[in-house]
């Protein structure tokens, strides 16, 4: 095809900045939080992973007596079983991460999809799913994965279902609100012009588009799943005993303050870090990708 | 003109919304028709049905409901066309150029993917690699400079006029019988304008399709159109091929958007807006929807009580306007005054 004179004549290219690209990772890399949050939980990570490696004892066998001081072998000291607390604390973290990812996981696989869906179907879809997203939301998170726990019993998969499914209402509305902030735009009636069917409308203009406060929201997600697991393990309802699960310890720890303050102060010093640094990451996503408001509205989880 | 089937053709086409403070009639049986080839421009001020016309009849309406009309495009009945069918006609024999081209592209997703996939959703057998050449092909089609280093950036890394440009490539793409372009330059400036309109006229060409060119901008209509619908509160208040509607238009508000624009033909010192603003949709009079702002009315009771038909005023072109004989010297006896008064 042959160019006609005017479009030869088109203007010269603006020639187009990188910068401006990567800018919402430059942004997030550069705010302290989201960076230190970053690096705290990557540490956490690979202590998840090399949990083996790093701990010096097994986390469920005795390995001397109960309720020793911190000394040279056991550098916190043992519990009332006389197993390793260092070790069972790193352990822990595995069990924490577990729970936190698989619930988050868990909640934004199925709350998006849905989310978008009722969003941009609306009609009696979208009234029908929003009551049941407003029933499971008036419960409180906690309170509804213990009425899980209760009536499925308890365990490590269970109890991250039951935070998962808790969870999955927040990225409905938000999936939805979002959805529904876009379902009029120029490109979307564009791409319906174009003879697209709705499937792909759902699932490849919009869903991208909406992402940057689903991320957010999955790491608030994790977050409260690591605290709502370690509640319940606190009440006895969440990981069962054995398991070096930091809200059992916890619980546990109660009994023996006088003799081992260790007990206590370590998991709940990791819990502290964990919880802390996948909020130092929200925020500094937030910040990075202009999600405040968006996640604001839907952060009634908590 | 020849007894050739039109290419769309939209008749007493009914368009309502419902509203909490009551029913909207956006179109009100409003009629046009396009030939191939041909390129007809639907003017008209804002709000008064121009772009909701098009939307229900390509099926695009989001909330509107359709009360009465048929339209056909190349023969086949668009409005009872099974939902599967008419997506296959969409993006590929009838395609769409958006008013505003920094938001008419989706933002994460690379422009030259976005021309691929308009490729690949009508002809699923070809390959990446090929849309991809295309794409580029497409790109450099329409202007892009740098065509291959341009595919592969973002909607935000292009200017107004260049996100036009791959819209453009976008709508000729598959070579489309029919291009609907609802206001295609209205939010690039004038010497982007410019290069748009012509870029558009050669795509005409090149792909022998009709155009639908909405716009409030008579500039561009002088520009491009043959034939020109001049649309007034939902409804049609004057078709007539283009240089008649320059010439000696047949309506009075015609002759009101025409005294609106500056023109270098003309001494006129000043430019005569049209007083008031477009009716109230949600309830039009019962007389001619324009006689309130109408001058040449002067409160006549036909005016008042009869909502005009769109007639025939002379073999050409089709007028909604009682007294459309009175238009000619009425406009002239007008242009007169204010010449005098200046």
């Amino acid at each position: 095809m042959t160019a006609s004179p005017a479009t030869s004549a088109a203007v010269a290219p603006r020639v187009a900045t990188r910068r401006v690209r990567y800018s919402a990772r430059q942004k997030f890399l550069r705010s302290t939080s989201g960076l230190i949050g970053t690096l705290v939980f990557l540490v956490l990570v690979v202590i998840a992973i090399a949990a083996p490696l790093i701990a010096p004892d097994s986390p469920l066998k005795r390995a001397g007596d109960a309720l020793q001081q911190p000394n040279a072998h056991h550098w916190f000291g043992t519990d009332e079983l006389g197993r390793d607390l260092f070790s069972r604390v790193i352990y822990g973290t595995r069990l924490s991460l577990e729970t936190a990812v698989g619930a988050a996981a868990l909640s934004c696989v199925v709350g998006l999809p849905v989310g978008i869906v009722t969003g941009y179907l609306g009609g009696w879809v979208d009234a029908v799913i929003m009551r049941v997203t407003d029933f499971v939301l008036a419960v409180p998170e906690i309170l509804f994965a213990l009425v899980v726990v209760a009536t499925l019993g308890s365990g490590v998969f269970k109890l991250t279902l039951a935070i998962g499914i808790g969870a999955t209402p927040a990225f409905i509305r938000l999936a939805r609100a979002s959805t529904l902030s876009l379902r009029d735009t120029e490109y979307v009636l564009a791409a319906r012009s174009m003879g697209a069917a709705k499937r792909d409308i759902m699932f490849r203009t919009v869903m991208p588009n909406i992402l940057p406060p689903i991320f957010v929201q999955i790491v608030v997600t994790a977050s409260v799943a690591i605290l709502v697991a370690a509640a319940l393990s606190f009440v006895g309802l969440g990981t069962p005993p054995p398991a070096p699960s930091w809200g059992g310890m916890l619980q546990t720890s109660r009994s023996y303050l006088y003799q081992q303050v260790w007990y206590a102060i370590l998991p709940g010093v990791a819990l502290a870090i964990t919880v802390g640094a996948l909020d130092a990451i929200g925020r500094g996503l937030q910040q990075a990708l202009g999600t405040e408001t968006a996640t604001k509205a839907s952060g009634a989880m908590g | 003109m020849v007894a050739v089937a039109p290419v769309l053709d939209i008749s007493d086409l009914t368009v309502e919304f419902d509203t909490p403070e009551g029913t909207v009639r956006a179109v009100d049986h409003v009629s046009y028709s396009v030939d191939a080839g041909e390129t007809l421009a639907v003017v008209g001020e804002t709000g008064c049905g121009k772009s909701v016309t098009v939307l229900a009849a390509l099926g695009l309406l989001g909330a509107g409901r359709i009360v009465s009309g048929a339209v056909t495009f190349g023969g086949a009945d668009l409005l009872d066309m099974p939902a599967k069918k008419r997506r296959r006609l969409l993006g590929h024999d009838l395609t769409m150029v958006f008013q505003n081209p920094m938001t008419a592209l989706n933002p994460v997703m690379t422009v030259g993917r976005q021309v691929a996939e308009t490729l690949l959703v009508h002809e699923p057998k070809m390959s990446r690699g090929t849309a991809r050449d295309r794409a580029i092909e497409l790109l450099a089609m329409v202007g892009v400079p740098q065509p291959d280093v341009r595919y592969n950036q973002y909607p935000h890394e292009f200017s107004g006029g260049m996100c036009q440009r791959v819209v453009i490539a976008m709508a000729i793409a598959n070579k489309p019988r029919l291009i609907v372009a609802d206001e295609p330059t209205t939010a690039v400036d004038v010497t982007i304008q410019a290069q748009l309109l012509d870029l558009l006229r050669v795509a005409r060409e090149e792909t022998g399709a009709a155009v639908v060119m909405i716009t409030h901008d008579l500039g561009v209509v002088a520009e491009v159109a043959e034939r020109v619908a001049v649309m007034y509160a939902g409804r049609v208040v004057e078709m007539a091929p283009v240089e008649q509607i320059f010439r000696s238009p047949r309506h009075p508000y015609t002759v009101g958007l025409l005294s609106c624009l500056p023109r270098l033909d003309r001494d006129v010192s000043e430019l005569i807006p049209i007083p008031g603003a477009p009716p109230d949709l949600r309830d039009v009079a019962r007389g001619c929807p324009f006689e309130p702002r109408c001058e040449m009315s002067a409160a006549r009771s036909a005016c008042q009580n009869t909502r005009p038909p769109l007639m025939p005023a002379d073999p050409n072109s089709v007028s909604a306007c009682h007294f459309v004989d009175e238009v000619e010297s009425w406009a002239r006896a007008r242009r007169g005054n204010v010449e005098e008064a200046a």
